[in-house]
């Protein structure tokens, strides 16, 4: 037999990932946390003596700073290096769930057919339940309309977009009924076997839901997509797994599987939230739900593929989540839990850190003040870098080697968008809900990440302001922070001054998207899905006909 | 036999032919041109012995303005090639803008002579050059593109005949003016019979048929169109590649002494005999490659090769005769050691002007901006190193080497860019214009070979990858002769040893030495062999560090891919380190080329499990350690990674029985080979021990960081390591940059590994861990000599991550130019800065001493050790060791000689006889030199 004749597909959804969240050798992972508690006594047992005090307030930040980040790291090694020791889901345990009935609920706003086509196909063609699958189209557009009844969905519009998504899903939920509710955002491509997998830990009760990770298809052609999905990969794979050791794991707004009455005891999404899905999760928590992450990619997506959708999503989670420390604080929650919480919202503060490692250069440079004294660069790399280098390679053992430099830029180069968010977040300034676009823009967007090119020329005239100044070793040494600042900042702020967000051309003309069709949605068990589908659209249909 | 099969075997032939006539009309015009040279170079040989060296540099200044002017004006000669009835149209107009150019060099003679550097009449005889030259060019432009090579001959011939003559003649009555006017009425006599020429104006049929298929082919990707748009290229492009040719000896006339410039005058008068005798082929080859013949760029870089290669291979053996026999003797000795390098520069500027004729007839537009490129960097090179006659050589050659690389890189990614409509042979037959054997025209045949397109594509690159390796070698080589100095004290030793009968100096080397004697082996027979000059005694260095190039380009290309091994074997060219240790009669040139070839063949026996590369792995590892006793330290990594493939193979669940098999026998081969220095090791440590020398002496050399392990040093020897050898200062400044490798460190995250990175890393990084160990108990092994083996396996370290770091062809480009170009800085600093404090010039220093010295003079040295340099360097003085009594008050001079200053004991022992010498005589003189320090006492 001859290989697959189809030709390549143009969507990059509708390909196997390329990526497996495996977990990271745990021998490895120990003993480099091992490591770590001495090298990091020894680079702060050396840093917090008194005789280091240059500058006092320059000290005190920088102390802080790496405080935070110490704080942070720690974190981090303690999160990936939780076992799971619940015994696993019986494979086909689901079966032992009559009926499997799930409500798969598809938010949209505005994105094209071409993005939310392949996602409402994919889930009627799901296997191992009776589904329903409801298109939530807040745009309300006849074409969305039109492509749900062509394929057999239901389409479900709210005459005013209140709560944006989390309203729009809580609306949903009353109009339906059935145990589970699969939430899909319209750009995910869920796998035939996603309801299976998912709902086999469901057949424990106090389940409240089961996530899965959100994979980027997109981040094969490179660009701010990969670099996106080199973050979302370190989350999704030990972090992840961390969290569900310690039965911490939030909800991440889509391919997630909810127990209808987890979500009913806890009043829906809440929407005075713009991460619906974190505050859900706390309030599931407190209400004595567990929660499962089930590592396996089950739904494929489509990762920002501008500065622009990335910065915006980046804002909204940074908003979110740090307007939710409060909440995490005040919530009753054990405390390994509160701490998993509170390790992801403060994350969003490292911007702050980034912003002061970039000062202290230019600092030195232009007034001659540094936060440490009595220390020579001998002592301070003797102590700083073996602290460093393991933490670095604890990242590359943790990630599995997904974690990138370009995921690293990226997040450097959007440090004030963490900032401005702490700050709205300070003074309780009501974030919005805006949909990260699942489509390129196609044109540079420099305005997009003005600050961090703002950030660029003030070390940039720093550097040679010191150079044409002070030729000194001392003063080179602090240029040539300020430049490793810049290669950073200009590495994860490039692609927004690509028309194409740096991402690989799309395919050629002739391959259109109409050729990457999933498969036809077979007649069972799906095809009982559609009969059902168009049941339920006939029936919302009328509904909403009555209310009219 | 098929139609389509006759065809092939047809137009294969018709290849075939194409090509030895193309060979033909090379040498035919070559010869002619050679001819044409040989008579420049007698007429500046006759001019050289009739002339002042005054006289002689203004008349080279002259000619070099001619040339100037002349090899712009070869832009016409291109566009004559490409179009000759389009030649033919616009004398006319070539006129009209030359005259006036003429007329104002006459209108300005007065005002331009002197910053010229000549004299009016000299000025006034330039300007009827620009008319003149260009029209001599377009006519034989035309000749060209008509095919009259005849003619092209007679003219190129008629020229240098006449000016050698007329020249002669007027140069003995009117001295330099006569000089020139002989070469403007040269220049007419080459006119006269260019324009007298005729071709049969004609093109042959098998250029129609060429034409008419593969002129069609290239059209759709940027194929030249009529000469029009070639020619307009043409200009800027050859106008550049003139500046590159010239503008150093403009340079060196109006910057240098009077001495230094006539120095330079004559090797750039036997350099642009050799880049004149290669002149003529771009303008043979355009009408070809215009036609996409294949093969017609072949003959013509063959051609040029040749000729360059001969003229380099000429002087490099024979220097000083060829100076002789140009200028007489006595006169230019001085430039002999780096006129081979200069005459390379040539050899390259010659390549490099058939590959951009052959661009430009081919439509490539990036070839002017590349010879402006060129230009530019020479210019600067000029400006930061050119202060001497070597340096004014060394910018050429290295803008010469940058300009045939572009070039080579701009036809290799063209090449690559026509691969698409580049048909196989097959599609190039024109079946549908020529009928076989009266069969009726073949539009198509199925039963033509599949896909030969791979198989020719492979051959071009293969092709490619070898003149783009001979040109590394050619210059690693030439920078390598450039980069000579002074021996020092280690290198002595080795010269002191190697003048000992075999078994006398293996004794010696037992009894007193620190190394092994493999090393020592070699030198011992090619001094016997060679003599003990300074280039004999470096001979193996300058072998193994040019032998480096392309061995790094073969264990780049195993390792990782072709892209790579070029880019590693670039990077050997130029690193600083790589080129110092070519220049030093030690044995750490051997142990980078040895690591590189144990590496490479570990490598293919892991990945390949033949027996052949075990064979080498293990022949390579035991000539590491005879050679060093460091060697042994990446030995351990090589060993190390055997057994952990094995393991993780086993893990895998892979068969491992040939590996383990393979991996034993090599070890115990090796082990077997290595068992031997086993005894002489011990008792070398034995003997060094217990006289308390040796392994526990401080460091010898002069490195500024006192060889304490602390983050500085290490910081200095990987500066070194990449870098090569700066002044304290410039460490300082450069090591103040480590923040830098915070970036390195970020960068690495999500980068793959794969098994050559983590073997060439480990071999990094484990004998620095290794010796840094051992350097907490003996810091005189902190030191960047024993931990060479690293550097070859930095530098494909670093080559692989230009070409994977970067995501665009751009970036890997920009970031290869940068990289290239750092070395390149760091070589030209380390060389010839003047303050790298390993450089230590006691030939300069011995040498003035043995010039002011009388027979009865003493020269006093320290430190001691130093008895095999004074011994080396000036035959026949009186030399002895500082000790408490000064020579005796009959002796007329006493020098005294202090180097190592660093040293607090011989600080001390020379303060001591200087308080002595000034009492019992007068201080009389006191030189400097680099590291070194003379006082001459009377």
């Amino acid at each position: 037999m001859s290989a697959d004749p189809r030709p390549m597909a143009a969507d990059p959804r509708l390909l196997p990932p390329d990526w497996s969240p495996e977990p990271a050798p745990p021998r490895r992972l120990r003993l480099l946390v091992i490591l770590m508690v001495p090298l990091s006594l020894w680079y702060f047992g050396w840093l917090l003596q008194p005789a280091r005090v240059g500058v006092p307030l320059l000290f005190g930040i920088l102390v802080a700073a790496e405080l935070f980040n110490l704080a942070q790291a720690t974190g981090f090694w303690w999160t990936v290096t939780r076992r799971d020791r619940r015994p696993a889901a019986r494979p086909g345990a689901a079966r032992a769930l009559t009926p499997p009935l799930v409500d798969v609920l598809i938010p949209t706003y505005d994105e094209s057919l071409a993005v939310l086509e392949p996602t409402v196909r994919a889930a009627l063609a799901m296997r191992g339940a009776e589904l329903v699958v409801s298109v939530l189209d807040d745009g309300c557009r006849p074409q969305v309309e039109a492509m749900a009844a062509r394929l057999g969905a239901r389409y479900v519009a709210r005459e005013e977009s209140e709560g944006a998504k989390a309203g729009n899903i809580n609306s949903a939920l009353l109009s339906t009924g059935s145990p589970f509710v699969a939430v899909l955002d319209c750009d995910h491509v869920p796998r035939p076997d996603f309801l299976e997998r998912t709902l086999e830990p469901m057949v424990d009760e106090q389940i409240a839901f089961v996530q899965t990770p959100q994979y980027y298809a997109n981040s094969r052609r490179g660009g701010i997509a990969a670099a996106a999905w080199a973050q979302q990969a370190l989350f999704f794979g030990a972090i992840s797994r961390g969290k569900d050791a310690d039965q911490a794991m939030f909800c991440c707004g889509t391919n997630v599987l909810f127990r209808r009455t987890a979500l009913e005891s806890v009043g829906g999404f809440p929407t005075d939230s713009i991460t619906e899905d974190f505050v859900l999760s706390v309030e599931m928590h407190e209400r004595g739900w567990e929660t499962r992450y089930l590592p396996e990619v089950l739904a494929v997506g489509l990762g920002p593929e501008d500065m622009a959708s990335y910065i915006g999503q980046q804002r909204r989670w940074a908003r979110g989540c740090l307007g939710a420390i409060g909440r995490v604080v005040r919530a009753r929650l054990p405390l390994r839990k509160r701490v998993h919480y509170l390790l992801s919202s403060g994350y969003f503060l490292s911007g702050w850190t980034l912003l002061a490692y970039m000062s202290f250069p230019l600092i030195r440079i232009f007034t001659g003040a540094q936060p440490i004294a009595a220390a020579s660069a001998d002592q301070f790399v003797l102590h700083f870098a073996p602290y460093f280098c393991t933490a670095l390679a604890m990242v590359v053992v943790a990630g599995r080697g997904a974690y990138t430099f370009a995921g690293f830029a990226l997040a450097a180069a959007t440090f004030w968008v963490q900032i401005l968010a702490s700050l709205a977040a300070l003074t309780r300034r009501a974030g919005r809900f805006v949909v990260t676009p699942k489509e390129g823009a196609g044109h540079r967007q420099p305005l997009a990440v003005a600050p961090t090119l703002v950030a660029i020329a003030a070390l940039a005239v720093g550097s040679l302001w010191g150079f044409l100044h002070q030729r000194s070793p001392s003063t080179l040494n602090n240029i040539a922070f300020a430049l490793l600042h810049i290669t950073v900042l200009v590495s994860g702020a490039r692609w927004a001054l690509m028309r194409d967000g740096g991402q690989e051309a799309e395919p050629a003309a002739g391959e259109t998207r109409a050729e990457a069709q999933p498969e036809p949605v077979p007649a069972t068990p799906s095809g009982r899905a559609s009969e059902l589908n168009r049941h339920m659209w006939r029936e919302s249909s009328e509904a909403q006909g009555e209310s009219r | 036999m098929s139609a389509g099969t006759i065809a092939l075997r047809r137009a294969a032939g018709v290849s075939l032919r194409r090509s030895r006539a193309a060979v033909r009309e090379q040498a035919l015009v070559a010869s002619g041109q050679i001819l044409s040279g040989v008579g420049n170079l007698l007429f500046a040989a006759v001019m050289a012995r009739m002339l002042t060296p005054g006289g002689f540099a203004e008349l080279a200044a002259f000619l070099a303005l001619y040339l100037l002017i002349a090899v712009p004006s070869l832009s016409f000669a291109a566009g004559g090639a490409l179009d000759p009835e389009r030649a033919r149209r616009r004398r006319g107009r070539v006129l009209a803008g030359s005259i006036p150019v003429s007329l104002a060099i006459a209108a300005g003679a007065v005002a331009l002579a002197p910053s010229l550097g000549l004299s009016v009449a000299s000025a006034l005889a330039l300007a009827t050059t620009p008319t003149l030259v260009a029209l001599i060019e377009l006519d034989r432009g035309r000749l060209y593109g008509e095919r009259a090579y005849g003619w092209v001959t007679g003219s190129l011939v008629a020229e240098p005949a006449v000016r050698l003559a007329v020249g002669t003649v007027l140069a003995a009555s009117l001295g330099v003016a006569g000089g020139a006017a002989g070469v403007v009425a040269g220049g007419i006599a080459g006119l006269v019979v260019a324009r007298a020429g005729r071709g049969p104006a004609r093109p042959s049929p098998s250029a129609v048929l060429f034409a008419g298929q593969v002129g069609k082919r290239n059209s759709g990707a940027r194929g030249a169109r009529a000469g029009g748009p070639a020619s307009r290229v043409a200009a800027p492009a050859f106008l550049f590649l003139a500046v590159v040719q010239c503008q150093d000896i403009v340079f060196a006339n109006a910057t240098l002494s009077a001495g230094a410039a006539a120095r330079f005058a004559a090797i750039s008068t036997l350099g642009g005999a050799a880049v004149f005798a290669t002149a003529t082929i771009p303008f043979v080859l355009m009408p070809r490659a215009k036609a996409g013949e294949p093969g017609a760029l072949g003959a013509a870089l063959g051609t040029a090769a040749l000729l360059g290669g001969a003229a380099a291979l000429v002087t490099l053996i024979a220097a000083e005769p060829v100076l002789t026999l140009a200028y007489g003797g006595g006169r230019f000795d001085g430039v002999a050691s780096f006129l081979p390098a200069y005459m390379l520069a040539m050899a390259l500027l010659g390549l490099a002007r058939v590959l951009a004729a052959d661009a430009v007839a081919r439509g490539g537009r990036r070839i002017p901006w590349i010879a402006l490129g060129a230009g530019a960097l020479q210019l600067g090179l000029l400006f930061a190193i050119g202060d001497s006659a070597e340096g004014v050589g060394l910018s050429t050659l290295i803008a010469a080497s940058a300009l045939t690389a572009a070039l080579g890189l701009e036809r290799a990614v063209g090449a690559r860019a026509e691969v698409p409509t580049q048909e196989p042979l097959t599609d190039e037959i024109p079946t549908d214009v020529i009928p076989i054997n009266g069969d009726t025209p073949h539009h198509r045949y199925d039963d033509r070979p599949p896909r030969r397109a791979p198989a020719r594509l492979r051959d071009r690159q293969g092709l490619q990858t070898a003149l783009i390796l001979t040109g590394m070698v050619l210059v690693a080589i030439g920078l390598r002769l450039l980069a000579g100095r002074s021996l020092w004290l280690d290198e002595a030793t080795s010269w002191f040893e190697t003048q000992l009968p075999f078994h006398r100096m293996i004794e010696v080397l037992r009894n007193t030495d620190v190394h092994p004697p493999g090393y020592f082996t070699v030198l011992w027979a090619t001094v016997r062999a060679f003599g003990d000059s300074e280039l004999a005694l470096r001979l193996p260095s300058l072998f193994a560090a040019t032998a480096l190039v392309p061995m790094l380009y073969v264990a780049g290309r195993a390792m990782y891919d072709r892209t790579t091994g070029l880019l590693a074997a670039g990077f050997a060219v130029v690193a600083p380190i790589v080129v110092w240790y070519s220049q030093e009669a030690r044995m750490y040139a051997q142990l980078m080329l040895l690591a590189t070839v144990a590496i490479w063949a570990l490598y293919r026996a892991l990945e390949s499990k033949r027996l052949r590369y075990w064979l080498v792995y293990a022949l390579a590892g035991a000539a590491l350690a005879w050679t060093q006793y460091f060697a042994f330290l990446p030995l351990f990594v090589f060993e190390g990674a055997i057994a952990l493939v094995a393991w993780q193979e086993s893990r895998a669940g892979r068969p491992t029985a040939k590996l383990i098999i393979g991996g034993v026998l090599a070890s115990l081969l090796m082990a077997a080979l290595i068992a031997p220095l086993i005894p002489f090791a011990h008792h070398q440590f034995a003997v060094n021990q217990e006289a308390g020398k040796g392994f526990d002496s401080p460091s010898q050399v002069n490195s500024g960081t006192e060889n304490q392990v602390s983050l500085y040093a290490a910081l200095t020897n990987g500066i070194w390591a990449i870098a090569g050898y700066h002044s304290n200062a410039t460490m300082a400044n450069l090591t103040a940059l480590w923040p830098l490798l915070i970036l390195l460190a970020l960068m690495l995250l999500g980068r793959g590994r794969s098994r050559a990175t983590a073997l060439l890393f480990a071999g990094v990084m484990v004998p620095t861990a290794l010796l840094t160990a051992l350097s907490l108990d003996q810091p005189f092994l902190f030191e960047v000599r024993y931990n060479l083996t690293a550097v070859p396996f930095l530098l494909l370290l670093g080559a692989r991550a230009v070409t994977t770091w970067p995501h665009t062809e751009r970036g890997r480009a920009v970031l290869a130019a940068a990289a290239i170009a750092a070395l390149a800085a760091g070589f030209a600093d380390q060389q010839w800065n003047g303050t790298n404090p390993r450089t230590y010039n006691f030939e300069g220093a011995l040498h003035e001493v043995a010039v002011r010295s009388g027979p009865k003079d003493v020269l006093m040295y320290m430190p001691h050790d130093l008895n095999n340099l004074v011994a080396y360097y000036p035959p026949g003085l009186k030399t002895r060791r500082l000790g408490p009594h000064m020579p005796a008050a009959k002796v007329p001079r006493v020098f005294l000689m202090e180097s190592f200053f660093e040293d607090p004991a011989n600080r001390e022992a020379v303060r001591k006889a200087l308080v002595k010498l000034r009492r019992e005589r007068t201080l009389t003189r006191r030189m400097k030199f680099s590291q070194v320090e003379v006082w001459e006492f009377r």
